[in-house]
């Protein structure tokens, strides 16, 4: 008799298994991930051990990896904060633009001769009111109307891009940087807006993701608004039945998630581009990656933390992977594969598979 | 009136413990217009699911001309030619009446061109008597009339029997009447329907037998024309008037809690509205219980008088004041508590802890506020609390609410409730669908919240249990309060005449 395996939900959701779960989707993700490695012809061990490498292999390649994770962990926490709401919005990518054309802006504005300690905390206030002034555009008529903001977000992604093009593509802007006659690009900032003056390459951008990741945290944790944004994400009835101003909480969520993915935009400026560079600040596909990260941290703030290091290291390895002849295209494929089964796992966290016996009354099976 | 075309020998069906259909025996007759009669979860839809194959019974046997049959499915009894109309049509809105009709016709073409789909839809339309627009989309139709493609869809699947599942609970009284001739002129063909329905006067206008049931069983079965509206209300009903406990006669004079003054609550697009210039008030230590068969505008009054819904007209005052525009959270600080109908969406969160569910409705309180956080120390406390006195099992840490049996979910809504002590309660629907011991709880809590003062507003479709928790009583029908009584004054047939529509000047409205 061959047995038929049924997917049954589990009473409860989480618990001891967690880690272990993790452990093996990691471990499927590894093995899975090897297929594209050995169909570019090389040695899966040899690429995993120069990633790690890469990632933490000294000083200098730490620094680096921290740096390429403080913009995923705002990213990241700009979607959870939406999705925790049942908000999909992916308009961090646009969202971010607005920011880093706000901050360079106001870094341009404020001028050279000021102390970094005022001006780098108002280029991060002023990329994250752009990310959030841009997700109002949605935020607004998704509270009063119900549109579809899914679709909202996406598109206003390209407007953003197309903005931020505009300014140094097809435009003299006053971000435009005039003196270069060669390639198009943006002005400098001044050297007080810049963040490489702390901590070398890492910079401080790792500890003001961090510090609003924890400050996210507590947030939702113990405010009052993060058990309202707790109930409308189970049931947006019940949430209005406990009296809660959902329409206001949609815009105040959807805000706040437009305004860290704006402060990512700030911290590319100021730690990366130093300029609103629109290509540089594109390729990283930042607000989408963010998202992905978001979904296998589960949504919590502080597991973003640790899977925005590991994601943003595996990314920052591509050039020395390159350099033992494993091509970029592989290791994105690994990155994909590995998200994957992790994302994929969590499947487990809410159900369990269990064998029943071929003849069972077809009653016993849970529905879809 | 010729030969039997079904007969239904016995039949049984279970859903988990309750018996649905017990021992149903039902004989229908070619060219027979049979009204099926009974309150709310009677029975009448599990006996038509039955028949139309959508249920199997666990016991009886389907007789179709004589011949035993079994359907396994909604489309094996189609091609048998039995068909049902579901209260929820089975119709796909962004198609044209003709496309709708030939959906899933076993003998349509891969292709076809419109022109042919018109034609077959004017021959349907002009065979069986009915004013069909072949082109026009589905989605814009009123109610009525995509009833009525719902209707020469199956027609044109060549079905002989027919079944409507409360036809005329979403028509305005016009459109019940174009049904009725519709169904008499197929009747008339030797087409046989039967009309699920809870309304007396339909049955007595337009049947030609009445079958009625009652707690999944058959209690009568004859001639409409030997029926009157008395008997088969309290056949329906069925009930002898219980002996209400005596409560003690309170001296003081009646406080008023709760008054509303002609209340209107707007209903779906392009229907009437929900709740009609409803007037009432509830006393303070005072239960009034507001009876009728569901989908009678019960629900929008319970959501409107607790704040989410908005009234097109009329005032809800609160220990004299209007409340009829605030929001839902200043009533509920200003002292009403609510049960709402549906527990699993409304009433809990149901992915959160039992722990975060007790406090939904007083969170925003500053007793459980330390500084600028919440104080989980203390709502945890409050929550092991209500856990104990109101008896809520099965909690376990990290579990969410909707792994909680029915009843005790309702155990935790009435405690999240009462606890703030407040002054009114609406109770939706508390106890339908609970055990016999949650339900006494619920029942429990709400005369001894009565006995300690608080006002209560009890909808309910259970007559037994208004007549002996309520003091006064009113009935709606159709959005209207059509009938008001002291409870010793109220009688049961006469209260199932009302529920039903007997004697309420609707056609006048």
């Amino acid at each position: 008799m061959i047995p038929r395996i049924t997917v049954e939900q589990r009473v409860v959701p989480t618990g001891r298994r967690r880690g272990t779960i993790l452990a093996s989707s990691v471990l499927v993700g590894l093995l899975a991930g090897s297929l594209p490695i050995l169909l570019a012809g090389s040695n899966p061990q040899d690429v995993y051990l120069e990633v790690v490498d890469a990632m933490v292999g000294s000083v200098r390649s730490f620094h680096e990896t921290l740096r390429a994770t403080t913009p995923l962990i705002l990213t990241a926490l700009a979607a959870a904060v939406a999705f925790r709401m049942r908000l999909y919005s992916i308009g961090a990518e646009g969202q971010l633009y607005i920011g880093a054309i706000a901050a360079s802006g106001t870094a341009l504005a404020i001028g050279e001769g000021h102390s970094a300690v005022y001006v780098v905390p108002l280029i991060l206030l002023a990329g994250a009111a752009g990310g959030a002034a841009w997700a109002l555009v949605i935020a607004v008529p998704r509270a009063y109307f119900g549109t579809d903001e899914v679709v909202g977000t996406l598109m206003l992604n390209f407007i953003a891009l197309g903005i931020m093009n505009w300014l140094i593509f097809g435009s003299v802007s006053y971000w435009r940087d005039r003196q270069n006659l060669g390639f198009p690009g943006g002005k400098v900032i001044p050297e007080s807006a810049q963040l490489h003056q702390f901590w070398g390459r890492a910079d401080v951008g790792i500890f003001i993701a961090g510090a609003v990741a924890v400050a996210l945290w507590l947030y939702l944790r113990w405010r009052p608004r993060g058990f309202e944004w707790r109930v409308i994400g189970d049931s947006g009835r019940a949430a209005v039945y406990a009296g809660m101003n959902v329409r206001r909480q949609v815009i105040v969520g959807l805000a706040l998630s437009g305004a860290l993915a704006g402060a990512a935009g700030t911290t590319q400026i100021a730690s990366v581009t130093y300029a609103l560079e629109p290509r540089a600040i594109e390729a990283g596909g930042l607000g989408f990656t963010g998202i992905v990260v978001a979904a296998v941290a589960g949504l919590n703030p502080r597991t973003i933390v640790p899977a925005a290091f590991i994601v943003a290291g595996i990314t920052t390895s591509g050039p020395s992977l390159n350099q033992i002849g494993v091509s970029p295209a592989a290791i994105i494929a690994l990155e994909g594969i590995l998200l994957l089964c992790v994302a994929g796992g969590q499947f487990f966290h809410h159900f369990t598979l269990r064998a029943a016996p071929a003849d069972a009354a077809p009653d016993s099976a849970i529905p879809r | 009136m010729t030969g039997e075309i079904v007969r239904l020998d016995r039949i049984s069906k279970h859903f988990f413990e309750t018996l649905a259909a017990d021992s149903v025996d039902l004989v229908l007759r070619s060219g027979e217009i049979h009204a099926l009669l009974g309150e709310n979860g009677a029975g009448k839809s599990t006996v038509c699911s039955i028949l139309a194959g959508l249920y199997q019974p666990d016991s009886g046997t389907i007789r179709l001309e004589g011949r035993p049959r079994r359907f396994k499915s909604p489309s094996d009894a189609l091609a048998a030619g039995i068909g049902m109309v579901y209260q929820h049509f089975r119709l796909v809105n962004e198609l044209s009446v003709a496309e709708n009709i030939v959906l899933g016709h076993p003998d349509l073409p891969n292709r076809v061109s419109r022109r042919r789909l018109v034609e077959i839809c004017l021959q349907t339309a002009e065979r069986f008597g009915m004013a069909l627009d072949p082109l026009a989309v589905v989605g814009d139709l009123a109610v009525g009339q995509q009833q009525r493609v719902e209707i020469a869809r199956l027609l044109h699947r060549g079905v002989t029997v027919l079944i409507l599942d409360e036809p005329t609970s979403v028509l305005t009284p016009q459109e019940s009447e174009a049904l009725f001739q519709n169904v008499r002129s197929l009747a008339a063909a030797g087409h046989s329907i039967v009309i699920v329905t809870h309304k007396l006067n339909e049955v007595l206008a337009v049947a030609d037998r009445v079958t009625v049931m009652r707690a999944g069983k058959v209690v009568s079965s004859r001639p409409a024309a030997e029926a009157t509206a008395a008997s088969l209300s309290s056949e329906m009903v069925g009930r002898d008037l219980e002996a209400v406990e005596g409560r003690p006669a309170r001296g003081e004079a009646p406080r008023v809690v709760l008054q509303v003054e002609g209340m209107t609550v707007p209903g779906a697009p392009r229907s009437p509205a929900a709740v009609e210039d409803v007037s009432f008030s509830v006393n303070r230590g005072e239960i009034l219980g507001v009876c009728g068969v569901s989908g009678n505008g019960q629900s929008e009054l319970a959501e409107a008088l607790a704040g989410m819904k908005q009234l097109s007209s009329g005032s809800i005052r609160l220990h004299d004041e209007d409340i009829s525009r605030r929001s839902v959270a200043y009533r509920c600080d200003k002292g009403m508590s609510y049960i709402p109908e549906d527990r699993m969406s409304t009433g809990i969160a149901a992915g959160l802890s039992i722990e975060d569910n007790l406090m939904l409705r007083s969170y925003r309180d500053p007793a459980y506020r330390r500084g600028p956080v919440i104080d989980y120390r203390r709502s945890s406390a409050t929550a092991r609390r209500l856990i104990r006195e109101f008896d809520i099992r099965g909690v376990r840490a990290g579990v969410p609410a909707s792994a909680l049996s029915g009843g005790n979910i309702q155990r935790a809504i009435l405690a999240r409730e009462l606890h703030r002590r407040p002054s009114l309660l609406i109770a939706a629907s508390p106890t339908r669908g609970l055990d016999i011991g949650a339900a006494r709880a619920v029942r429990q809590a709400m005369v001894d919240g009565r006995d300690d003062g608080l006002a209560v507003l009890l909808i309910s479709e259970d007559l037994d249990e208004l007549l002996s928790l309520s003091d006064r009583l009113i009935v709606m029908f159709e959005g209207r309060i059509v009938g008001s009584f002291a409870v010793a004054d109220a009688s049961v047939e006469r209260l199932g005449e009302l529920m039903a529509g007997v004697g309420v000047g609707t056609e006048a409205a």
